[in-house]
């Protein structure tokens, strides 16, 4: 929990301080998103779902029908995962001798609404997706979907903390709500720029975005601070809030501990899709 | 000369060429059928299957190629390998990383190579990826069960492809061969004869007529393209002497215990009346930037005597859609390489066409897709499908009509045309007497200049470019005995038979064959042949002389005179498909 991990186009990565970094064994698979608990790691990948291990080892959830897997959120249970993917959103069971199989839930939706680049479960039943058709949201565990009034873009990320939802479009700014259902656009600055993650750093909110890193409160104008590429994910430290990592396809990960006033690139890595910070330090 | 004997003759031929410069783990198929050299395949397998990474987490990547050529080698001639070389398989396999890929070839050699593993080593108590091998069977036996029962009732989904159709076929045969489960033996080895049938019915003089699922990398001007190249040869004969011939990714195949019924080289052989030939295959995974599914592909192929003429109704939703290897139509002859084809594409340019069917993100994908693969944003290229085209057919005619929007990057359309042919030019149409056999009309719809194009060796020829919005092209080819001279029948293909009138206000062009059919073309509306609208909906699954083959039951029956081919593959209509997770 309090290690740096990152995804990239090579596998997935560790660091204890965000400057010496080491390869989690040598699954070289594409990494597109990480969720962490104190009991486990898991991790999405371009063609299925993988538990870490302790040993050399990552032990594979996914079956003949869960691939191209974009992100993941915990629920109850076990393996108490719902997936996001280009196929739509399915929910994992194990079967007795310890398989784990796959339910899909949006397989009724439209081929742009099934394509689910980011899911929050809320509760075991209330899901939100971000999908190529924009915000859904389900109360029964995938059972029905209500369209947000955030539809006809894409949506790429997704975030909720105690001051409410945001969400990344694609070229159209970040947006908030209170609910998840009801959007609106959120600061000002971002016309036309497309969104791909957004993370607390401390009390403000930092993003990436097709022209680089912003920075802002949410309510008011977002700032450039740097990294003019595109940036994929995001994160800053718990406990200092001006130390960010950027993740950049093509161009690696990069850090700044200045809140963006100088960025270092961490040599040797490229195509980063996904960063997690340390937890439980602040 | 049995078939068997055939057979013989031409695989000790390709084992003979490629046992001089054995370097794959194919290639250990003929070392040992040729020279029974187990000590020089035991160099080749450790020298190319996995290789060790650097670290104390050194682990083993391998692709869907190598576990799958190694699992094949393994299993064929495990009483010859030696100790070390089955060790090292081994090793690579139960403790490696694998990557599944996304391609339906990539899937199906995963999947045959992990459960021809799990059975060869059941004791192995945890594999690569902490599952135990009665897991990773069950889960390979789910898939494989399941794709090729989907193949039987809704089709093939990377279907007819000139590149990787062997990379299915040899699977099959692994599995035909080699694997436990006699259910699955059994439909492996059905699959295996009808992914063969499917390169029978549209085999023409060594090449693969018609359209194809993906024939890209720059080849689909060639007359013999890709693994299929090899297979025809292997399985059909009829040609001889092409370098495409010799293919040691294919030499499994020929040092199987598998081979496919007779009648199918005899169907591909025989070129004696001209039919149609219908299919119906798997719609497009497209998974985004649409709203609406792609619709089943309908392929029609026409088989003269001297020529084969086949276009595909490709199902695509719209645009971004337009899977990058596709090729939809051609015009086959004999010939030889550059010599034998005629085709044109739009060569859509939009990295939407990518993200459509693949998991990047739209807005860097056009970069990272195409930088190691330029040629596939080449604006002068010929493969590629284009939400833009459609096109109908009758016999030897076809209407290829396409409304490219403002905006497009590519406004235009590239023909190629070889060079041995003398090309006439006359009152719009350009004129060809191919090969002394046929002739060939073409009537570019829109302004038009000729190009040469030359790109090392893979294309090489003419580029006609044919220039605008809203343009096309009309086919006609009409063998040499039916008509009087190039003179006549040019005379008569130029005689007001075409009407474009209607064609930019709405969308409509007519065209009467040289045959008297009429055919009218709305764009974006009905294909009608003689006043009745195609139903393509009505399609089987196969259609042609003496084929019988409805689309969902998983029956095909193929008859030639008094020999009949019978494959049932036992399917239960009723029951769901497994999900197409794949792209092809």
């Amino acid at each position: 929990m309090n290690t740096w991990l990152v995804g990239s186009h090579q596998g997935l990565y560790e660091s204890r301080d965000g400057d010496s970094w080491k390869r989690v064994h040598d699954y070289d698979f594409r990494i597109t998103s990480i969720v962490r608990t104190p009991q486990k790691v898991c991790v999405s990948t371009g063609s299925g779902l993988w538990q870490i291990s302790e040993q050399p080892l990552w032990i594979q959830l996914h079956d003949e029908t869960l691939t191209e897997v974009l992100d993941l959120a915990f629920l109850p249970g076990d393996p108490g995962i719902v997936a996001a993917s280009t196929y739509g959103v399915a929910t994992g069971y194990r079967e007795k001798n310890g398989v784990v199989r796959w339910v899909w839930h949006s397989d009724r939706l439209p081929v742009n609404a099934r394509y689910t680049n980011t899911v929050v479960a809320e509760t075991a039943n209330r899901w939100v997706i971000g999908t190529e058709a924009g915000v859904l949201v389900t109360e029964d565990a995938g059972k029905t979907w209500q369209h947000s009034n955030l539809m006809g873009c894409a949506v790429r990320v997704l975030y909720c903390d105690d001051q409410g939802w945001w969400a990344g479009t694609d070229g159209r700014g970040i947006w908030t709500s209170c609910d998840g259902l009801r959007w609106q656009p959120s600061g000002v600055g971002l016309d036309g720029v497309t969104i791909y993650d957004i993370a607390p750093a401390g009390k403000r909110l930092i993003a990436g975005t097709d022209r680089g890193v912003v920075v802002g409160h949410g309510n008011d104008a977002w700032l450039e601070v740097g990294l003019h590429t595109f940036v994929a994910a995001v994160a800053a430290h718990p406990q200092h809030p001006d130390f960010w990592m950027a993740g950049c396809l093509p161009g690696g990960l990069w850090v700044t501990h200045s809140g963006g006033a100088e960025w270092q690139q961490v040599a040797g890595m490229s195509n980063v899709e996904v960063i997690l910070p340390p937890e439980g330090m602040a | 000369m049995s078939y068997l004997d055939e057979l013989a003759k031409r695989g000790q031929h390709i084992l003979n060429e490629v046992v001089q410069h054995p370097r794959s783990l194919y290639a250990c198929h003929a070392v040992l059928a040729v020279k029974n050299d187990a000590e020089q395949v035991e160099d080749i397998v450790l020298n190319v299957f996995g290789v060790e990474h650097a670290g104390p987490f050194g682990r083993i990547a391998a692709g869907t190629f190598d576990v799958f050529a190694a699992m094949h080698l393994a299993c064929r001639w495990q009483d010859r390998l030696t100790s070390k070389t089955m060790d090292h398989i081994r090793k690579v396999v139960a403790r490696g990383v694998h990557h599944r890929g996304n391609t339906e070839n990539h899937w199906l050699m995963y999947y045959v190579g992990n459960l021809l593993a799990t059975e060869l080593w059941p004791d192995e108590p945890i594999w690569w990826n902490g599952l135990s091998a009665k897991v990773m069977r069950d889960e390979a036996m789910r898939w494989l069960i399941g794709m090729m029962d989907r193949t039987a009732r809704t089709g093939h989904h990377e279907y007819d492809s000139t590149q990787y159709h062997g990379w299915h076929v040899t699977p099959m045969i692994a599995l035909a061969d080699h694997v436990q489960d006699v259910y699955l033996r059994e439909q492996a080895a059905k699959t295996a004869t009808l992914l063969i049938a499917d390169m029978a019915l549209e085999y023409f003089y060594g090449a693969w007529a018609g359209g194809h699922s993906r024939e890209g990398y720059r080849e689909n001007t060639w007359h013999t393209v890709g693994t299929s190249a090899a297979l025809g040869y292997y399985y059909f004969g009829d040609e001889e002497g092409d370098p495409m011939h010799i293919q040691a990714g294919m030499c499994p195949a020929v040092t199987a215990f598998y081979h496919p019924p007779e009648i199918l080289a005899q169907i591909a052989k025989d070129r004696n009346t001209p039919h149609v030939i219908q299919k119906t295959k798997a719609p497009r995974t497209i998974y985004r930037h649409v709203d609406e599914e792609a619709k089943p592909v309908r392929k029609y192929t026409y088989l003269s005597r001297s020529f084969a003429l086949g276009t595909t109704q490709t199902g695509l939703p719209g645009a971004p859609a337009g899977p990058i290897d596709l090729v939809s139509w051609d015009l086959t002859w004999k010939g030889h390489k550059h010599e034998g084809k005629v085709v044109c594409n739009h060569p859509y340019l939009s990295p939407g066409r990518f993200s459509a069917f693949l998991s990047e993100v739209p807005q860097s994908i056009g970069r990272s897709v195409a930088a190691p693969k330029p040629y596939l944003q080449n604006p002068d290229r010929f493969f590629g499908a284009s939400p833009y085209e459609q096109m109908m057919q009758h016999h030897g005619a076809a209407i290829i009509l396409y409304r490219i929007p403002d905006g497009d990057a590519t406004p235009y359309i590239n023909l190629f045309l070889p060079k041995n042919v003398s090309w006439t030019e006359r009152a719009g149409w350009i004129l060809g007497h191919i090969e002394g056999r046929f002739y060939l009309a073409l009537h570019p719809i829109g302004p038009y200049r000729w190009e040469a194009i030359a790109e090392d060796d893979h294309v090489h020829g003419w580029l006609l470019r044919i220039l605008g919005h809203h343009i096309g092209l009309v086919v006609e080819a009409v063998e040499c005995d039916e008509v009087v001279s190039l003179q006549a029948f040019g005379d008569t293909v130029t005689d007001g038979r075409l009407d474009v009138s209607d064609w930019e206000t709405d969308g409509v062009v007519s065209y009467r064959a040289m045959n008297g059919h009429l055919l009218v073309m709305t764009y974006h509306g009905n294909h009608c042949v003689d006043g009745e609208p195609i139903d393509y909906s009505s399609w089987p699954l196969y259609g042609g002389p003496g084929i019988d083959a409805p689309l969902g039951t998983g029956v095909v029956v193929i008859r030639r005179g008094d020999e009949e081919l019978r494959l049932d593959f036992d399917v239960d209509e009723n029951k769901p498909m497994i999900p197409m997770r794949v792209i092809g």
